[in-house]
């Protein structure tokens, strides 16, 4: 039998959410066997059945930690041993040996409830514990003591209750105070956020968008709400903490409380399995690695500038020059179509709306006189909404480069002329 | 003491370089007009560093220059940061765009130092139209995340900033002459100073099959004289004696 006692180390002792980051570690630890349980303090861990799966110990630790590392936990482990309670013995001696005999008797909680007598007797290690004969052990301190002693060194089969991961992932925080400003909920909702990030890695899946909520406090103003909330939505699936986080607290540093908080809520609300793709073997010829993915570095831009400020274009068929393109926010919904080019030349940079120029003989100016090189270029679309009808020159002008400038007849006796779009 | 031929000849490290010579230890990306590879250091645009480009007027020339560069980089994005009109990508022969449009001054410059950090996309393309826009302290500022950057980085700004000193490695002025050539001076390079103004043959491509021999000739009646020559390279008239 191999079992790991795991335990997770607090970023601050003062913090009260141990129990939320022991689940995590107890849903961490469901990625490599199905045998979780928690015992105490701890979560342990029988691995018998996945070793040769994950590569041996040492590379299932190896692992464990490297996806500790990535849902932001820290865990410190127990070597190997032969049963759970030893494991758990191990991890709190914090000894790198297996033997248990050499261990304090506080180390096991069966015979650490009767420390005082024991040491009395002139027991200080495990060992000396299991020299006194069992009979007057029994009758002098009850059968626990003795079958804490044997699960622990194996001779007596242990029961644990193995714990499962619920299908939804929600989950919830008693805030130790009030919190009045909302970039200070970020320190407690990263809990939760680990606790995702756990949940997703033993789901073998990433979270596409999930929901902090949060409940404001009994002792508000009338006309406010009892909760507020806000809704995040990644580019790509992930479960990786520090991404998550940082986006969360881009959103928090934006957001305003009505009242105080008291409870913090997080919802997985799209849970998308994840696909590890392997690394290439051949060098980049391009040189390095980028430092980040461009998809976090767009997420944060449009947070923090606003989803329309980031775009993308997306082609249409059309002849008319304002209806090739459409802008619109990333991230991109769907597939490109793929579409043909149009006829004609095709400016460079297109005005937003045209800009009507003045004129002189017939001739139109812009920061001067331009001479007319090609043209006209007809084009004549869109007779099922707003249609027009415009003939396109291609102009020069000293200062403003090359023009593409159109002509059109706005009723019986007007006609103008608009800069359209610049080749530059 | 030794006469100077008996001084054995100095190996010099990579990264040094003459000063009457291109510094050629870090390759260049080549831009694809030869005439002005032939004068950037590493023959064609800085890679590690921002390439500052400054012009009469944004919005005029940029894709003519850089085309022949960027559409050979189409496997990734270009991002676009304040450019100057709305991009036209039918017109464009280069990859996918992305369009950032920052709000003020101080989020083009907060976009751009994040963008040349994340090193991902085909290439990082800036706009700052106004002098104001970027002190020197804040372009030293994004030149130092450049440096580790693989990415070619294009700052365009406005020609009144080459009075001002800049971080870059690369400053390279431009000018449009005549509707098919533009006019590229270099103001700041890794190696001498260069003199004159390089004419490069610029015709956009969305063009190339429009045009006829007599569309080519055509001048603007008012139009600059062709050969132009920088103030430097013009030789100092005597200066009159008084006594």
């Amino acid at each position: 039998m191999h079992w790991l006692a795991l335990q997770p180390r607090s970023p601050s002792s003062t913090d009260g959410n141990a129990s939320g980051l022991l689940q995590a570690t107890a849903w961490l630890g469901l990625q490599f066997s199905p045998r979780v349980a928690q015992l105490e303090e701890a979560v342990v861990l029988e691995a018998e059945a996945s070793l040769r799966l994950f590569g041996g110990p040492d590379r299932l630790i190896e692992r464990l930690l490297s996806s500790a590392a990535q849902a932001g936990l820290s865990l410190a482990h127990s070597p190997w041993a032969s049963s759970g309670f030893a494991a758990l013995a191990l991890l709190r001696a914090e000894k790198l040996t297996v033997d248990l005999d050499a261990l304090p008797l506080t180390a096991l909680s069966a015979v650490a409830a009767h420390r005082p007598m024991l040491e009395r007797l002139g027991c200080r290690r495990l060992a000396d514990v299991r020299r006194l004969p069992r009979a007057s052990l029994a009758r002098r301190f009850g059968p626990t003591l003795l079958r804490g002693l044997d699960q622990a060194y194996g001779d007596r089969p242990e029961a644990h209750e193995w714990l499962t991961l619920p299908e939804q992932f929600e989950t919830r925080l008693e805030l130790p105070f009030r919190v009045e400003q909302a970039p200070d909920l970020h320190h407690h909702a990263q809990v939760l956020l680990r606790q995702l990030c756990a949940w997703l890695a033993a789901r073998h899946a990433g979270v596409q968008g999930f929901t902090l909520s949060w409940q404001y406090d009994a002792m508000r103003p009338r006309d406010t709400a009892s909760s507020g909330a806000l809704l995040l939505h990644t580019a790509e699936a992930t479960r990786d903490f520090s991404h998550l986080s940082r986006l969360l607290g881009e959103h928090l540093a934006r957001a305003t409380l009505e009242a105080p908080a008291g409870e913090l809520m997080l919802k997985a609300e799209s849970v998308i399995a994840l696909h590890e793709t392997s690394e290439s073997l051949l060098i980049d010829p391009a040189g390095g690695k980028p430092k980040e993915a461009l998809s976090l570095l767009l997420e944060r831009l449009s947070v923090r500038m606003g989803p329309e400020q980031v775009r993308y274009s997306q082609l249409t068929e059309d002849h008319r020059l304002d209806c090739m393109q459409s802008w619109k926010a990333w991230p991109q919904q769907g597939k490109t179509p793929s579409t043909r080019p149009p006829p004609g030349p095709q400016p460079t940079w297109l005005l937003d709306t045209p800009l009507r120029l003045s004129a002189q003989n017939e001739q139109p100016l812009h920061h001067g006189p331009l001479l007319r090189i090609a043209g006209p270029h007809r084009v004549e679309s869109g007779w099922w909404s707003e249609g027009h009808q415009r003939d396109y020159y291609l102009y020069f002008g000293e200062v403003c480069g090359l023009l593409w400038i159109y002509h059109e007849r706005l009723s019986a006796n007007e006609q103008g002329w608009f800069l359209h779009g610049v080749f530059a | 003491m030794p006469s100077p031929a008996l001084i054995p000849p100095v190996v010099l490290p990579p990264e040094v370089y003459r000063a009457d010579g291109l510094d050629s230890s870090r390759p260049g990306l080549p831009s694809g007009h030869g005439l002005l590879d032939a004068q950037l250091p590493g023959g064609g645009w800085a890679l590690g560093g921002l390439n500052e480009i400054l012009l009469e007027q944004p919005g005029a020339l940029e894709w003519r220059l850089l085309t022949p560069l960027l559409s050979g980089r189409r496997d990734k994005p270009l991002l676009l940061i304040q450019p100057p009109h709305r991009p036209h990508l039918p017109g464009l022969s280069v990859g996918p765009l992305l369009w950032i449009k920052p709000t003020s001054p101080q989020q083009a410059l907060w976009a751009t130092e994040q963008a040349i950090r994340s090193g991902d996309g085909g290439a990082v393309l800036a706009w700052l139209p106004e002098l104001r826009d970027a002190r020197p302290e804040q372009i030293r500022r994004l030149q130092t995340h450049a440096l580790a950057s693989h990415v070619p980085i294009f700052l365009f700004r406005p020609k009144a900033a080459a009075a001002q000193s800049s971080a870059a490695p690369l400053r390279v002025q431009l000018r449009s002459c005549g509707p098919w050539q533009i006019e590229a001076h270099i103001l700041k390079r890794r190696g001498p100073m260069h003199e004159g103004w390089l004419a490069l043959d610029a015709t956009p491509p969305q063009l190339e099959a429009l045009l006829t021999p007599r569309m080519r000739a055509a001048r603007l009646p008012s139009s600059r004289p062709v050969h132009h020559h920088h103030a430097l390279a013009r030789p100092a008239a005597p200066v009159p004696v008084e006594h």
